[in-house]
């Protein structure tokens, strides 16, 4: 990687510094257990900028939640988190858990994929939005209550006042993470995890939060992670993307290289995967061939390769995440679309 | 919508009552020996003892007599004691609050207990104070009460002399006489019920830590010893209540042996004594008063945790 341009480099790394509010750099987590370590995230290296949605896709177990939750600290102590989070400057990896504490919610905040299981089912909706309100300001019992009503109606809750004082089963899914976000905005974070914020919501409401999130996120200047594993939903919501397979990076770039020009065969079997609107009814949906790999055991080589359509002899070697195009990097011995 | 609950509640419990009086009035009339022999003493001849039967009722055909108990019950005559000719209400109206207290004193100060110690062992998080608190409460559950009791009195009473060992001065005489006499039956009642609240207090806000909510709890930046107060400890409750209202009959009839050990003038005392006189107009009545009582504390449990799960409440008033 010494080149020439190594100054151009150095001064990209400081400008990088700057415009982005995380930085995510090899980070790894393996989680203890009976049966040897589990290597869940390995060398993942991310960035998120102030008001742009950065969007991590990938199957179930890939590792995007496991990746989010290590950097806010919310793993428990079977996971070893090891490599470097910044946000807005200060490490996060190591960071004794109080402190760590005292960043949650207001420098960086979750939505999460379940809303019905993760608001307290026996308290009301707005005791728990100023609940964090509290958490983070010092204000009065009833400054607080306003202020979760007014965060409610800025998450387009309709009749905020009332909803207020409602229990989250009185909600509709769609309204359940509509509070969860307004909880998460409390502090006006720097960084918003959303993870698989509509995979439990019907598709008229998956869009509806979506475009709230992108709304919010332009309102705010909030750095947005969108995890997701509907490629689909990445393309159109996130302005950079990172494809995880295996707990690692396989391909990122920003959204409209990469959908213009998908390298990763990985990429494109999840490309391929998304239903499509235009085929004939009944025709059975897509698939991708196979599991993902035991996390347990190692991994020889590219983890994709017994599924991949494109294997080939190099594949038996780990290939290495590499900016193949600006800006555009992969980790495949045979990409799409470039001849070998 | 309460008020359709507690109907329903109380339709379903005419039948439980009826089975549980004719059961006992059934089981009463095969216990070997009657009153008559106790009143009159072994060396009572055969027909000495039929005539104080038929003076008692007791030479009528077995439906006959229950039919008149049961009506005479029906309005709230339970008959005089075969023995003292006293009333059965009577009895048993000066009998209740001594029962009443110990079971009332046992149960909220083992449910006091149990969330400190709970609470101290979900703050806390150490193995060894997990290890202790489980061995305690699993102790508390396995070991008989009257084993504790028993161990009180040598102690505290014998060898300390700092409690009496048996006896009761009721609190309207005076009130540290009755704390002086309530304290061990109370304890000795008590202890297993500690036990087992402890362990499933601890057991489900454990469960709870790991709900979804409790991420994101922690996701908003709270402190830990606020989510395990606020979050999970009250979800926790309501477990808490439900296994005291499945446990009351555990403690009425735990009660029974406790009154035994320490002398107490409670209902079963009451009761021991009856059975062992044959005295079953006694028997028959305190057996029915205690099944209504469960009847009514359980219902009384059921309505207050609709009353504070939203959940339940608010399914029960929509539904």
């Amino acid at each position: 990687m010494v080149t020439s341009t190594e100054g151009g480099i150095v001064s990209t790394i400081n400008s990088v510094a700057m415009e982005h509010s995380l930085i995510v750099e090899r980070l790894s987590v393996s989680f203890k257990s009976g049966a040897g370590d589990v290597h869940a995230v390995n060398d993942v290296s991310l960035r998120v900028t102030p008001g742009k949605t950065l969007g991590i896709v990938g199957e179930s177990g890939s590792g995007k939640s496991v990746t989010v939750r290590a950097v806010m600290g919310l793993l428990g102590h079977s996971a070893t988190v090891t490599g470097s989070a910044c946000l807005d400057g200060e490490e996060l990896v190591g960071m004794p858990e109080d402190q760590l504490r005292r960043r949650r919610g207001i420098k960086m905040a979750m939505v999460f994929q379940d809303p019905m299981s993760s608001l307290n089912p026996t308290m009301r909706i707005g005791s728990q939005v100023a609940e964090a309100v509290r958490q983070h300001r010092k204000v009065g019992r009833r400054e607080a209550w306003s202020e979760a009503v007014a965060l409610l109606r800025s998450v387009r809750v309709p009749d905020p006042e009332r909803r207020a004082r409602d229990y989250p089963h009185q909600l509709s899914g769609g309204m359940r993470q509509r509070v969860m976000i307004a909880m998460a905005l409390s502090a006006r974070p720097s960084v918003l995890f959303a993870d698989e914020p509509t995979t439990a919501l019907d598709v008229t409401t998956q869009a509806q939060i979506l475009t709230l999130l992108d709304d919010l996120k332009q309102r705010y200047g909030m750095g947005v992670v969108l995890i997701t594993h509907d490629l689909g939903i990445a393309a159109r919501h996130t302005d950079d993307l990172a494809v995880m397979y295996a707990g690692r990076v396989v391909e990122s770039a920003p959204t409209k290289t990469l959908i213009g020009a998908i390298r990763m065969p990985y990429t494109q079997a999840l490309m391929d995967a998304i239903p499509r609107i235009d085929a004939p009814s009944h025709s059975p949906l897509a698939s991708i061939e196979g599991s993902p790999p035991d996390p347990s055991k190692p991994i020889l080589g590219c983890a994709f390769a017994p599924r991949c359509p494109r294997v080939g002899d190099r594949c038996t070697t780990t290939p290495l995440l590499a900016e193949g195009e600006p800006g555009h990097r992969w980790a495949c011995w045979y990409p799409l679309g470039v001849d070998a | 919508m309460i008020l359709r609950t507690v109907t329903r509640r109380l339709l379903h419990a005419i039948p439980v009552l009826l089975g549980v009086s004719v059961l006992t009035f059934m089981l009463l009339n095969l216990l070997p020996g009657n009153a008559a022999l106790a009143i009159l003493g072994p060396g009572a001849s055969p027909k000495q003892i039929q005539i104080v039967d038929r003076q008692d009722g007791l030479t009528q055909p077995l439906w006959d007599r229950y039919w008149h108990w049961l009506t005479q019950a029906l309005q709230g005559n339970l008959g005089s004691s075969l023995l003292s000719h006293e009333s059965v209400a009577s009895l048993i109206g000066h009998a209740v609050p001594v029962t009443l207290e110990v079971i009332l004193v046992a149960q909220v100060v083992a449910l006091i207990f149990a969330v400190i110690f709970a609470l101290f062992a979900v703050v806390i998080r150490n193995p060894w104070v997990d290890r202790l608190l489980s061995l305690v409460s699993f102790g508390g559950i396995s070991a008989p009460p009257f084993l504790f009791g028993i161990l009180l009195i040598l102690i505290v009473s014998v060898d300390l002399n700092w409690l009496p060992a048996t006896g009761w001065i009721p609190l309207t005489q005076s009130f540290t006489g009755n704390l002086r006499t309530v304290i061990l039956p109370a304890a000795t009642l008590g202890v297993g019920e500690f036990a087992l609240h402890t362990r499933i207090l601890r057991g489900d806000m454990l469960e709870q830590m790991r709900e979804d909510y409790v991420i994101t709890a922690r996701a908003k930046g709270l402190p830990r010893r606020r989510i395990v107060f606020v979050h999970v400890l009250r979800n926790s409750l309501f477990v808490l209540i439900t296994v005291v209202g499945v446990n009351i009959g555990k403690l009425i009839s735990g009660a029974v042996i406790v009154e035994v050990l320490f002398a107490l003038p409670g209902v079963g005392n009451l009761l021991i004594n009856s059975i062992t006189q044959r005295d079953v107009t006694v028997v028959q009545g305190i057996v029915v008063f205690v099944a209504v009582a469960f009847v009514v504390i359980n219902l009384g449990v059921d309505l207050l945790y609709s009353a504070l799960d939203p959940r339940i409440r608010r399914a029960t008033s929509d539904g």
